[in-house]
């Protein structure tokens, strides 16, 4: 199977066994679309030297920082968490971009094509009240106990056996995830310039691995940056030129399926709008669970914020993120909507939905910004794998290598030790990537990884930070059960029975966290829990405040910033119901 | 010293982002000047001139509100060209001291 075919038959197939309430509104709304012709679209660029030339210059660019940084890198502080020296602003725009990566702007466009407007739920629903639940009331506790991690945070709360376990789960989890970057990666080289898929598999592993392991979370957090704007500055330019030809957002609403241009009005039910879950299962599962778990639980993003300078800054960090996630869908979703109009009927010739937003940069930007476009794609990937990587190499030093092969390493042997495992960790992700290759949807093989993994780890934290009572065995068992129940959903219930894959992850996901918040507490109430001394700065209720932060001005205080977004939040919620 | 740090972080990212704007502007302005003079037929060039000029325009405030020499010193310390210049020196001193 060539590449490009395995391409279209793995990406392709994202919610393709979904019910019919997508193809449905599909089918009827092309037949209406006078300029599709079923035609098949072309999709090799035709670069010029100027676009070469800015591919060229960006690698160039990422791989020099990692140099440069080199020297500055000399305790594992510098090398694990930045040296704990970041403005709010540069923790937060890290954070937010960590996040980017891995299919996610290709993706959401895909979502907004197949699923419509609502598709924004991924982030004023899914992504939003999460990140300022973790700004307001777990930040405390993560930066306040000057933990390296979260695995770490659950030694503390919990016991070792606890921590183990996280940290195997989510070493694994990580290699796997940079190997589905990678692998996407790989296929933007392959499909849009024509690329060998198995060069382009080494050559982002190498670009990745110089620069992360030279200037550790510093150097990825410095490229993350540049490529946040990088990204912005790439694809601003379709939402502009797009709404602008087809006569601003009433012009494409006139244009595409009704259901396609609310968020809520059409979720009464699971068959009336395109995505197939009601509004009880997008604000428990999605909403809730899902969104929870992977923003207030993933080492990934949450690592940045803990390169944060201070309390303040480790709390404006999520904040600052929370507010980009409401701009996101102008250049992730809007573009999806927009090339429902201009490039008709992908998901039905053969074609994937990710193609949406490589052909509107197809359709929109002539010579040199083509390159930019392109840069702000792999940026994009780039930057994804990078978080995954240095998470991995994190966990992987402190809480397995540290805490079970060499418990007297020195520090200079840590940094060492984390400079290898980023080298190692690429290795293994090209492995992995050649595993993403043979699953049949790559979108939703991540989701049922976080429904897995994430879901049952918020119901342990949360119970952690906000309930003493709770137990080092009640948080490991809960734990345990939680990530068994989700593994025998996967294996057992078959996707039909939900409905379709996305409502199958949403579900399971509730259903994975409910097992392990029930075990967690019946475990707890029968073992002996730790005594209050152990438990203070870890526990929500036992932080003395005032302790760690310091008395700010009404209007700098992390929870003004944080009405501000809710405000913003509800007005949007209305304007687009 | 986490103060300074992070003072560090901030000019050294203002460095690398305006540099990179600045070249990438250069790129799309150029390109699209170019292909304003010399016209294709389907190319609408004027979105990289104005989309290059704005690029342009933002990498050089951040350029020149960064820290620019400490950072070109430091990558030329990373690339050698010091230790070029200061072999160069050396031998120039020599030279002039032997005359």
């Amino acid at each position: 199977m060539s590449p490009t075919r395995l391409y279209y038959t793995s990406l392709s197939n994202l919610k393709s066994t979904q019910g019919q309430n997508t193809s449905n509104h599909r089918k009827a709304f092309n037949r209406k679309q006078k300029n599709y012709t079923g035609g098949y679209y072309e999709l090799i660029f035709q670069l010029t030297l100027v676009d070469y030339l800015i591919i060229v210059i960006y690698f160039a660019f990422v791989i020099f920082i990692g140099f440069l940084l080199r020297k500055r890198v000399k305790t594992s502080k510098d090398f694990f968490l930045s040296g704990r020296s970041n403005p709010s602003w540069i923790s937060g725009l890290a954070f937010i971009s960590a996040n980017m990566g891995a299919l996610e702007l290709m993706g959401m466009c895909a979502g907004a094509y197949e699923y419509g407007f609502i598709q924004v739920q991924f982030y004023w629903l899914g992504a939003v009240p999460a990140i300022l639940f973790l700004a307001l009331f777990m930040m405390p506790l993560y930066y306040g106990t000057k933990v390296h991690s979260v695995p770490e945070y659950l030694k503390l709360r919990y016991n070792e056996a606890t921590r183990g376990l996280n940290a195997v789960i989510f070493a694994g989890m990580t290699l796997l995830l940079s190997g589905i970057s990678m692998y996407a990666l790989a296929l933007i080289f392959n499909i849009l310039l024509g690329w060998s898929i198995y060069q382009s598999v080494i050559l982002s592993a190498l670009i990745i691995a110089v620069y992360v392991s030279f200037g550790g979370l510093t150097s990825s957090i410095y490229n993350e940056i540049l490529q946040f704007f990088l990204i912005w500055f790439g694809l601003l330019l379709l939402p502009i030129l797009g709404l602008s030809e087809v006569g601003g957002w009433e012009g494409l609403t006139s244009r595409i399926p009704e259901s396609f241009s609310h968020i809520w009005a059409n979720t009464a039910t699971a068959t009336q709008n395109p995505m197939g879950v009601d509004w009880l299962g997008l604000v428990l599962g999605l909403g809730f669970v899902l969104s929870f778990g992977y923003w207030c639980t993933d080492f990934l993003v949450i690592q940045r914020t803990l390169s944060a300078k201070d309390m303040e800054a480790a709390q404006k960090a999520p904040l600052i993120g929370g507010a980009i996630k409401l701009l996101l869908p102008l250049i992730a979703i809007i573009p999806g909507l927009l090339a429902i109009v201009l490039v008709p009927g992908l998901g039905e010739g053969g074609q994937s939905y990710n193609l949406a937003l490589p052909l509107l940069i197809k359709h929109y930007f002539p010579p040199a910004l083509i390159g930019i476009g392109l840069t702000a794609l792999m940026a994009g990937f780039m930057s994804g794998m990078s978080g995954n990587i240095t998470a991995f190499s994190t966990v992987w030093t402190d809480d397995i290598y540290k805490s079970y092969v060499n418990p007297k390493a020195s520090d200079k042997h840590l940094v060492w030790m984390g400079r290898i495992s980023v080298i190692v960790a690429c290795i293994i992700s090209i492995g992995t990537a050649f595993i993403a290759m043979s699953f049949p949807s790559i979108m939703d093989y991540m989701q049922a990884l976080f429904s897995l993994i994430n879901a049952p780890l918020f119901a342990t934290i949360l119970l952690g930070m906000f309930w003493k009572r709770t137990t080092p065995w009640g948080g490991f068992f809960g734990l345990i059960t939680g990530i068994a129940t989700g593994i025998a959903l996967f294996v057992f219930v078959p996707v039909s029975y939900f409905g379709t894959v996305m409502a199958a992850n949403i579900w399971r996901a509730w259903w994975t966290w409910t097992t392990c918040f029930l075990v967690t507490l019946a475990v707890s109430m029968v073992t002996k829990p730790k005594p209050e001394e152990e438990l203070k700065g870890v526990v929500y209720g036992l932080i003395k405040k005032g302790e760690i932060q310091k008395k700010l001005p009404w209007y700098s205080r992390p929870i003004t910033w944080a009405l501000i977004i809710i405000a913003c939040l509800i007005v949007v919620n209305i304007i687009f119901f | 010293m986490p103060k300074k740090q992070s003072k560090t972080t901030f000019v050294d990212l203002k460095f690398f982002l305006g540099l990179l704007f600045i070249i990438y502007g250069i790129l799309l302005a150029g390109t699209g000047i170019y292909y304003s003079l010399n016209p294709i037929s389907g190319i609408d060039s004027s979105i990289d001139v104005y989309w290059g000029l704005l690029m342009l325009a933002i990498g050089t405030v951040n350029y020149y509100k960064s820290d620019k020499p400490s950072n070109w010193n430091r990558a030329f310390a990373v690339s050698g060209i010091d230790r070029i210049e200061k072999r160069l020196k050396g031998i120039l001193d020599e030279a002039v001291e032997e005359v």
